[in-house]
């Protein structure tokens, strides 16, 4: 068999033309408008983009036709092969779903020595009877836990204070370790707590056993303490001692902090960031003003909020880009999130931001009292009266039963931005996610009306202006963005990248 | 203004928008005007005469805190247009699309096996001599060498 | 297949023989897998009862001897004692199989492909060798003594082999589980699922499959190859491969028709084949059909830089293993320097007079042979303080 060469055009298709693959677009300022793929693979062109593709006005040798090919958003073949790899890049974006709900929250009690303006439900009272999880209680819900097709389960203790119930922290984690090897599942601990009441035995206990501590820091202490009151107004400076202490028992990266926006957060941005780097975290979770009813209770809520919150986040952003340029490793949480949805072709596991929601499907929350609900903010909303995404109860209920009930088969109904006005057609879907709970709390219905969503505007906006960060291509930004998104130092990825 | 688009000004906080229902679809009219629903309540009417009609009568023009640049009704027309504009692009992506957006999301979640067609071209030896290991062949031959 | 000298086979035998050279005499319990050398006609009175074969640069007439034998060899002085060789009977060709020495040991099992590369390197022939070469294979691979630490596996389209290619990687799983096995391969046969499960089936504990991806485009890619359906035969054997958890590297050969679009697809290598363990740009080699079709291909080193290190950057910040092989360190970048390998086969390597002197000789990579033909206009020495 003489063999020949041939030139191009042999193996080029004979079809004249293009077809579209699926893709959703819109302007991202005056001049650009960015088109998004229905695997995640985006583009940012100048207005008019979309439609010279859709009118089949782009030609074969250009870069932008090139391009549009690489990403798929369009096809001039038909290749069995795209079709196999736009499936498996859905699929992998989706993984998440696999193994459903892997985040179980164990209130153990609602007892607290703090009284934070932004919690409902901590209760003063030493009481334990009344507010504490009873061993009956607790055991059925490990149970339920472990009902969950998930190999790998994290268990988080939350409160009230949860170290105010450390004995029956101390019967939970042995049952439920025996139950998850029994099974084996590979089980995460983690429990959240201002430390105000750790002691070296109960710290000593966590190391032992493997937990991870998650505490609250608000920023420096004027803000922390105006924020969370407590008997002696020095939340501020136990926590600092704390995390000190914790972290020589349990070691440095054991443990974690997250902070609370209030009003006051929203003035200032870099001084609660630059406490942050003064206590030595490596990453920070620039979270929004919580909407719920519980959380503003002596404050009104107006549009004005989320602007002055687009200002905080964007000032934050950039000063924390800033500290890293000058060589300290931090990440922002929200934006690694996100950057992660666009940039790579992974998924992302945090439950507030996906598709179908997190609620029930990937987080579930036992109550000290066996009520289980859809979310934490499920419960607070309970605690306020509202019972709408209670979904069931440990005593009384099967796993079956909770996921086969009417309150979590509604939430559902609601759960997919695939399927809700206003998110149906936009081109971040696959980036943002729904909130069932959060629209019914702000706005009276799961499905929620986008136009004056909240949560819509804020991701908008978050995501545009990551967009318009990535379009930049400075490198040093670059580095440093894909050290977030490998949970990298910055200084691993220069020794890995050319010189 | 493009074809079929007309526009007029009814009052400080109204306007009346008609639309040839020939052009533009009630599908993309709805989306667009969702949009507006913030700032505005939007009213459709199909007319006998092969139109749409939308009134828009803005919720408020006073300047707060919350709305420091309220929306002028006169630029409530060539937003809606640029808006029902996009809109119509995304009707004509999806329409495109929806087939093979379908076919993706059952190979995503499909169980492995299922919806699996063969590859292209055929498993073999391009010398095509038999082999008595088990070399698959389907066909005897390879396809045709392209034309050149 | 390395150094192939050949002489005057004689008789008695038919089909190749493989064994082990020895320059020494064997004590006769342990001949029977050796072939014994001598440079001059061996005294008459040697028993070369036992041997597997034997061989001699001397020229004899009438070949009196009992076993296997091959004389008249243009030379033998390359062979070293432990060497594995395979003489063949009509030719007379002696080829080197294998050489304990060396750290780039191949299993070579066809000569056939099914593509046909614009730059191939080593131009397919469409003749049968498939048995042939499965014999040698399965009995060179019997007679490695010590396990090298790695050996490739290549062709030809070593796929072609089909069930027999299981059977020879089979071999080393059992006879060398220690020698990590490298496989150049262009994967368009695992698109077929049962194939790949085949491979995957034979759970060899260190197994990667170098496959090449010349491009994100169906046609630019078929072109590079000139095999229509290539591309998504390709595609489709990576998809395979990554569902059946294959550790897999991917390879581009940098010319004209890659370098252009280069970052595009250091892009699209991470969006569609984030599993792949390690990316190799790879240098142009001057052989095989690569002269030929030099009007399409050849862009010197030095002019490609920027797009390069822009690939390199992209891929590398993802958290993705890159080398450069086949590539210069006076005419890489500097800021390249640290992906560069000492990538070619120690028998294929030489430096050029313009390296004399140069400062790093010790670290670059050098040339191939068949580089003094064409490289690049920049070849130049560098000075250690530089």
């Amino acid at each position: 068999m003489a063999r020949v060469f041939y030139p191009v055009e042999s193996y080029s298709t004979t079809e004249p033309g293009y077809r579209l693959l699926p893709f959703r677009f819109l302007r991202l300022d005056e001049q650009s408008e960015v088109l998004v793929n229905e695997v995640g693979e985006f583009h940012i062109g100048p207005i008019g983009t979309t439609q010279a593709l859709v009118r089949r006005e782009l030609s074969r040798g250009s870069d932008l036709y090139s391009t549009l090919k690489a990403k798929q958003f369009l096809t001039d073949d038909s290749s069995s092969a795209l079709l196999e790899l736009l499936g498996t890049k859905y699929r992998t974006k989706s993984s998440f779903i696999d193994g459903f709900t892997k985040l179980h929250i164990f209130v153990v009690t609602l007892r607290c020595d703090h009284s934070c303006h932004y919690c409902q439900v901590s209760r003063q009272t030493a009481d334990k009877n009344a507010y504490d999880m009873s061993l009956e209680t607790a055991e059925k819900s490990v149970d339920l836990m472990m009902k969950t097709p998930a190999k790998n389960v994290t268990m988080e203790f939350q409160g009230g204070e949860p170290l105010l119930a450390f004995d029956l922290i101390r019967h939970i984690v042995p049952l439920a370790k025996k139950k998850a090897t029994a099974l084996g599942k590979d089980l995460d601990i983690v429990v959240t707590t201002n430390l105000a009441n750790a002691t070296d035995d109960m710290l000593l206990y966590l190391r032992d056993e493997n937990v991870k501590v998650s505490t609250s820091l608000d920023g420096p202490g004027t803000i922390h303490n105006t924020n969370r009151p407590r008997p002696g107004n020095n939340s501020y400076e136990l926590t600092i001692r704390n995390i000190d202490r914790a972290r020589k028992i349990l070691g440095y990266d054991r443990v974690a902090a997250l902070m609370t926006t209030t009003q006051l957060s929203l003035e200032h941005p870099t001084e609660i960031i630059d406490e942050y780097v003064r206590q030595g975290f490596h990453s920070i979770f620039l979270r929004p003003i919580s909407p719920y009813g519980f959380a503003v209770k002596s404050q009104k809520k107006t549009g004005y909020q989320l602007e002055a919150f687009l200002k905080f986040y964007r000032t934050g952003l950039e000063h924390i880009l800033e500290i890293n340029r000058k060589g300290y490793d931090l990440a922002e949480v929200y934006a690694k999130i996100l950057l992660t949805k666009i940039l790579t072709p992974y998924a992302t596991g945090y439950v507030d931001l996906q598709s179908p929601a997190g609620a029930g499907i990937s987080v579930l929350v036992y109550n000290y009292d066996g009520d289980v609900y859809a979310t934490d903010e499920s419960r607070m909303l309970a605690e306020m009266g509202d019972q709408t995404f209670r979904l069931g109860n440990v005593r009384q209920h099967s796993h079956k039963d909770i996921f086969t009930g009417d309150a979590f088969l509604n939430l559902v109904a609601a759960s997919c931005n695939q399927s809700l006005t206003g998110c149906s057609d936009c081109a971040f879907q696959p980036y943002c996610g729904s909130d069932p709970i959060y629209n019914h709390a702000t706005q009276g219905d799961i499905f929620g009306h986008r136009p004056t969503s909240d949560f819509c505007k804020r991701n908008m906006e978050i995501i545009k202006y990551l967009l318009r960060l990535v379009a930049e291509q400075d490198k040093q930004t670059m580095r440093i963005v894909w050290a977030w998104i490998q949970n990298s130092r910055l200084q691993d990825i220069n020794r890995v990248a050319p010189s | 203004m493009p074809e079929g688009f007309s526009s007029e000004q009814n009052s400080e906080v109204s306007a009346t928008i008609r639309l040839d229902s020939r052009i533009y679809s009630k599908e993309a009219i709805l989306r667009a005007a969702l949009w507006f629903t913030d700032i505005a309540y939007v009213h459709l009417d199909e007319s006998s005469d092969e139109r749409f009609v939308v009134v828009v009568r803005l919720k408020s023009i006073a300047t707060t805190l919350s709305n420091p640049r309220p929306q002028k009704i006169e630029e409530i027309a060539g937003e809606f247009c640029n808006s029902l504009l996009e809109f119509e692009l995304r009707r004509q992506v999806e329409a495109e699309t929806a087939p093979i957006r379908e076919l993706i999301l059952a190979k995503a979640f499909s169980e492995s096996g299922i919806l699996e067609e063969d590859p292209p071209g055929s498993f073999g030896d391009p010398v095509g001599i038999d082999t008595p290991d088990s070399m698959v062949q389907i066909g005897d031959k390879l396809p045709a060498p392209p034309r050149g | 297949m390395k150094l192939t000298t050949g002489g005057a086979a004689n008789s008695r035998f038919k089909s190749p023989v493989v064994g082990r050279v020895s320059w020494e005499p064997v004590d006769p319990g342990n001949r029977g897998e050796v072939v014994f050398l001598s440079k001059d006609t061996p005294h008459a009175e040697i028993d070369l009862a036992g041997y597997r074969g034997f061989m001699t640069e001397a020229k004899v007439g009438s070949h009196p001897y009992s076993v296997p034998s091959i004389c008249s060899v243009q030379e033998l002085g390359h062979l070293r004692t432990g060497d594995i060789v395979a003489m063949e009977p009509e030719s007379g060709f002696v080829r080197t199989l294998y050489r304990p020495d060396s750290d780039d040991n191949v299993v070579f099992v066809t000569e056939r492909c099914n593509s046909n590369c614009l730059m191939c390197s080593q131009p397919p022939r469409d003749r049968d060798d498939t048995d042939a070469l499965l014999h040698r294979n399965l009995e060179m691979i019997r007679l490695i003594k010590d396990a090298p630490s790695r050996l490739v596996i290549t062709g030809g389209e070593p796929t072609l082999l089909g069930q027999r290619l299981f059977t020879i990687i089979s071999a080393l799983r059992d006879t060398l589980p220690t020698t990590y096995v490298h496989m150049l391969t262009n994967g368009r046969m695992f698109a077929w699922p049962s194939y790949t499960a085949g491979l995957a089936g034979l759970k060899h504990p260190d197994f990667m499959l170098g496959i090449p991806l010349y491009s994100s485009d169906s046609t630019t890619h078929d072109y590079v190859v000139q095999a229509r359906g290539a591309y998504d035969q390709t595609v489709l054997g990576l998809q395979q491969l990554a569902r059946y958890d294959m550790r897999v590297e991917i390879r581009v050969v940098l010319h004209g028709l890659t370098i252009g679009h280069l970052r595009e697809l250091a892009e699209y290598i991470f969006r569609n084949f984030p599993f792949a363990e390690h990316i190799a740009l790879m240098g142009l080699e001057n052989i095989g059909y690569a002269p030929r079709n030099m009007d399409k291909l050849w862009i010197d080193p030095l002019d490609y830089q920027d797009e390069l290190e822009s690939a390199v950057e992209l891929l590398s910040t993802r958290g993705m293993r890159v080398s450069i092989y086949n590539h210069q360190l006076c005419i890489l970048r500097r800021s390249l320097w640290k992906f560069a390998r000492k990538s070619i086969s120690d028998w294929k390597n030489i430096y050029l007079d313009a390296c004399n002197g140069c400062g790093v000789r010790n670290e670059c990579g050098g040339f191939f042979q068949w580089a003094t033909k064409l490289h690049s206009a920049h070849i130049h020495a560098l000075s250690l303080t530089s």
